[in-house]
């Protein structure tokens, strides 16, 4: 995403929105800005994407790539509204964000088709914390002596 | 800084005649949900489709069942000079029981949204399962019951609430994604049916 975006400001943004690389501006936009939505295609729009990719565009290039990279995948895709959280959007969500929501009830495993790195790992140690805890404690009997034999004082 | 345009389009024609007019009336089951326990999916691109709708962590939603016309849902344009457009959600409704933990049952009926079932089915399932006060909740907006009247039946009704507590869309089209060989109508069916029992 990053070398797209550096593509596209590498040019003016008329000669851009003359040519095939416009099609580029409005897709990098979408999957940037509007977590995929459908952007505006006019000019006048599209200027104003360009200015916007121009301010920010790389900084969010990066964030969208390190993302790219990320060992999660929800199971709805789309922009998921997390009530008490907010939106989440399927393409974008990173390993962070999903510990986070699992951690907190948020969302559950069965949301994920695969889960972030990192999840099953803590949920193991917390299993053997409380494995270790439950541990029966080993009780050592004392073995018991015979008892002596005791003759009956004889009345 | 970019300005924002709210400014919004036309995209299809309008077409009202006898070959689109359509039935009234929903069917007699309709699921409430309390708002915080549930997490809803949009479809990519859209504010207005939702592709499935999950319980969290040992939360379910509940079915309200009922006969004829016992339920309304609808809305309100909230039309202002100075604010955008929004929608005021409503669902009216009639409680038949009457015991003590079903009256503070609906008592407690707050924060919620609901999903209809629109009598009138198209043949792509668009438009057949149809959410209210999904973003932002519905609230009691008032409440009546006399024993002398409407057999006694309590009869309240739900709206979004006022000041910001309104929708940004007129209603949210449910339909979830279809498997193969399966009808949109028969998966989003499914997909509310799932949403009754808890998460395991």
């Amino acid at each position: 995403m990053l070398e797209t975006v550096v593509n596209i400001l590498m040019m003016d943004v008329e000669s851009v929105i003359s040519s095939p690389k416009s099609v580029e501006l409005l897709r990098c936009y979408s999957k940037l800005y509007l977590n995929g939505g459908t952007p505006h295609y006019c000019a006048e729009s599209q200027r104003r994407y360009y200015e916007e990719l121009k301010r920010t565009g790389i900084e969010r290039a990066k964030k969208y790539d390190m993302v790219q990279i990320r060992t999660c995948e929800l199971k709805h895709k789309g922009n998921v509204l997390i009530q008490r959280y907010g939106f989440v959007y399927s393409d974008t969500i990173t390993d962070e964000i999903a510990l986070y929501l699992l951690n907190n009830k948020l969302l559950s495993e069965s949301d994920f088709t695969k889960l972030p790195d990192g999840y099953n790992q803590k949920k193991d140690e917390l299993k053997q914390e409380v494995e270790q805890k439950n541990e029966p404690v080993k009780v050592v009997k004392e073995k018991k002596e015979p008892k002596k034999a005791v003759r009956k004082p004889k009345n | 800084m970019a300005l924002n345009i709210c400014a919004t389009e036309l995209t299809k024609a309008i077409t009202s005649n006898c070959l689109t007019q359509p039935n009234g009336g929903v069917e007699e089951k309709a699921w409430l949900f309390q708002r915080r326990n549930h997490n809803v999916t949009f479809k990519s691109g859209t504010t207005n489709i939702i592709e499935s709708i999950t319980n969290l962590p040992t939360k379910k939603s509940y079915p309200f069942i009922m006969i004829k016309r016992v339920m309304n849902a609808g809305m309100e344009e909230v039309v202002a000079v100075d604010r955008a457009t929004r929608f005021k959600h409503k669902v009216s409704a009639q409680q038949f029981e009457f015991s003590a933990a079903d009256n503070l049952n609906v008592d407690n009926l707050e924060d919620v949204f609901i999903v209809v079932e629109r009598k009138d089915k198209p043949a792509d399932g668009d438009g057949t399962f149809i959410g209210f006060g999904v973003k932002n909740g519905l609230y009691k907006s008032s409440g009546t019951r006399m024993t002398n009247d409407t057999n006694g039946v309590r009869v309240f009704e739900l709206a979004s609430m006022d000041e910001g507590g309104t929708e940004p869309h007129s209603e949210y089209t449910v339909m979830a994604v279809p498997s193969e060989g399966q009808s949109v109508y028969a998966a989003t069916l499914a997909m509310l049916v799932a949403t009754e029992t808890e998460p395991k």
